[in-house]
């Protein structure tokens, strides 16, 4: 099941590249011992080391190819079994759309939770996870995207709740807005968005939109 | 075509959008990486995401 930046990227068409990959590999009933040892490495791709997280319900994979430019490049690929406290919906299979292959069926975290689970991201690491408010203006703009503000509050009060962190919801606009004021939050803005586009879009009005979308689409009847 | 076949460069070129070029018709600097890795992670979920039939047996068989 695929879910947080990669999906938004790929189910949702945002122009950002995800620089890793979010994997939930469990269903509830589900408890895995380790890593997968039956995943398939495409051709040029090779495991390079395998991190077991803490109480043995995270894995991290590094996966290292080779660049058109002959480079060694790394990335990072999460794997998360842990049983799903705050999984509300069961996924939805949902159709992957990418620049380098033909479109094909995934299974997918619901909208509200890659929505709730970004927020909270956000909210937990501060300017750190800058990205997340470009994702969240993404996805949140797209009137056509059909978001369950209940839903998304639910998951994002579930994982505050667990994590002892962060506001309630009907403070995210504030929350938002301190963030994007914070040192260093335009530095990190600039790595993650800066190269997308001719004219990236600025962290001042980006932030200014989202938080009209946030009182708009997910406070709504708060 | 396989979706996690590896694309050749030239193949690789031949996809970068609009948005992503520069006068020359190259990605811009700064996003070759990114472009490369969004491949790489594509063909990745592709080899062993694909959702085939319910999701507790895909969860297994992943």
């Amino acid at each position: 099941m695929i879910k947080g930046g990669f999906a938004i990227r790929h189910l949702y068409a945002s122009p950002r590249f995800s620089k890793d990959a979010d994997l939930s590999m469990a269903s509830d009933e589900l408890e895995i011992a380790g890593i997968p040892d039956d995943l398939v490495m495409p051709h040029g791709l090779e495991i390079v080391q395998r991190v077991v997280g803490d109480m043995a319900e995270s894995f991290k994979l590094f996966i290292e190819f080779w660049t058109t430019e002959h480079q060694r490049k790394r990335i990072q690929c999460d794997l998360n079994s842990r049983e799903r406290p705050i999984r509300l919906r069961p996924p939805q299979r949902r159709t992957l759309t990418s620049l380098f292959v033909d479109p094909f069926p995934v299974w997918a975290a619901t909208l509200a939770e890659v929505v709730g689970e970004k927020f909270f991201a956000l909210i937990d690491l501060r300017a750190a996870r800058i990205k997340d408010i470009f994702d969240l203006h993404h996805v949140l703009s797209q009137p056509a995207l059909q978001l369950d503000p209940a839903a998304t509050r639910e998951v994002y009060e579930a994982l505050r709740t667990r994590k002892r962190k962060g506001s309630p919801a009907t403070g995210l606009p504030t929350e938002i807005e301190q963030i994007a004021r914070s040192y260093n939050a335009e530095a990190f803005w600039q790595d993650a968005v800066g190269d997308l586009l001719p004219a990236p879009p600025s962290l001042r009005e980006t932030t200014d939109e989202l938080i009209e979308l946030v009182r708009s689409r997910v406070l709504a009847g708060a | 075509m396989s979706a996690s076949r590896l694309l050749t460069a030239a193949e690789l070129r031949a996809r970068i959008p609009e948005a992503y070029r520069d006068d020359d018709g190259d990605l811009r600097l700064g996003l070759r990486q990114r472009f490369e890795t969004d491949h790489a992670l594509t063909r990745l979920v592709a080899a062993n995401c694909a959702a085939v039939g319910p999701y507790e047996r895909t969860s297994r068989r992943s």
